[in-house]
């Protein structure tokens, strides 16, 4: 049975995707961050479809457990084209998108190779802790990515604070979300632990975002080398 | 094994977009000039912020009304502040010559947090003012 805190959660999740559509149609920045966009509805469109599996099945019935899990996989495949995207704002100077494009096919086509030959051969289990796995495997791809994004934003000097504070807040989902998984992997026994911090972690992502597409314009600049400095100093 | 080795990798990564992140909120505040108006209120000298201020900064910030942007910002910080605080609190029993240049990265983050925890004082006053000013003259 979920708690008044995780309902809470749920709610500042969906309230804070909300924002953020509404904010970017609003601001006329929709189709600038369409991949992210349509990820933040996905999300929030998750959010409903979870809310209303639980109110009509109850928490610990399979219905609910499988609507969770496996649309939360499809969400983090969902995320891959998000990454995607930042990606491309990243090298769009190189003019490297026909690569970009190749790798995001191959990326899904990767995933979705690997995905079916893992339902092929736990189709007599797909219990969930075989989509726990499955998840944290999902997750552990997007923490790569995110991070190979990163080295590239480090390396090319990219100095846009949106973009910047945008992938930081995707490292700390993905790898936050990756950890909890193998957790939960690891000790079945603890996995209300990790019940309980993945929706903080996930209420995170859309905390963050909300905050850089609100309180960080669009051009506002900085330098990501200054942010490995020893310390950060003020004037 | 390979569950383990995404966790131990997966929290090592985290630690470290948590830090860049909480340092990409704390450098925006940094080329702000804080006014007259707060250093005066807190007591702050100059542009140096003492990080036993940190908790005090917080609490005056929760007094002044914000438009609201910057509450995911606030606790982020804190969260980070807290960690630091911690670490501190467990490496000032070490005497290593590699502890105490870490104590010291850990005090100067603090520190850096304390200059935010002000910025956004100093910008909640600055919003207050305003709207204080158009109430007036309405």
């Amino acid at each position: 049975m979920l708690g008044p805190v995780a309902y809470a959660v749920w709610f500042v999740s969906f309230a804070l995707e909300v924002y953020i559509l509404v904010r970017a149609i609003s601001s006329k920045a929709f189709l600038r961050y369409l991949t992210l966009n349509l990820f933040v509805a996905a999300m929030a469109l998750k959010e409903a479809l979870d809310f209303t599996t639980l109110y009509r099945y109850g928490f610990a019935s399979p219905q609910y457990r499988y609507t969770f899990y496996y649309t939360d996989a499809l969400l983090t495949v969902l995320m891959y084209l998000a990454i995607m995207h930042l990606y491309h704002q990243v090298f769009r100077e190189m003019n490297l998108g026909k690569y970009i494009r190749g790798a995001t096919i191959a990326l899904l086509a990767g995933t979705a190779i690997f995905a079916w030959g893992v339902v092929q051969s736990n189709t007599d289990h797909l219990t969930s802790r075989f989509v726990v796995e499955m998840s944290q495997d999902l997750y552990f791809v997007g923490v790569v990515l995110t991070y190979l994004l990163w080295a590239a934003v480090f390396k090319l000097r990219e100095t846009r604070m949106r973009l910047v504070q945008l992938v930081l807040a995707l490292g700390i989902y993905f790898s936050g979300s990756a950890a909890l998984y193998a957790f939960g992997n690891m000790f079945p026994d603890l996995h209300a632990v990790a019940n309980l911090l993945l929706p903080i972690v996930g209420t995170f992502l859309p905390a963050a975002w909300a905050y850089t597409f609100t309180a960080v314009p669009e051009s506002a600049r900085l330098a990501p080398t200054r942010l490995a400095e020893e310390a950060v100093s003020h004037r | 094994m390979i569950a383990s080795l995404i966790l131990v990798v997966s929290i090592a990564v985290f630690v470290q977009f948590f830090v860049f992140y909480t340092r990409s909120l704390i450098a925006a505040s940094c080329k702000h000039n804080l006014s007259e108006g707060v250093c005066e209120i807190t007591g702050i000298t100059g542009q140096r912020v003492q990080t036993a201020q940190f908790a005090r900064l917080l609490q005056l910030v929760e007094l002044c009304p914000g438009s609201g942007n910057d509450e995911m910002g606030i606790r982020a910080v804190r969260a980070y502040f807290s960690t630091l605080s911690l670490m501190t609190a467990l490496l000032t029993r070490l005497s290593s010559a590699a502890m105490t240049k870490t104590l010291s990265w850990a005090e100067g983050e603090r520190a850096s947090c304390a200059y935010f925890a002000a910025t956004v004082l100093d910008q909640r006053m600055a919003y207050s003012r305003t709207l204080l000013s158009h109430g007036t003259s309405s």
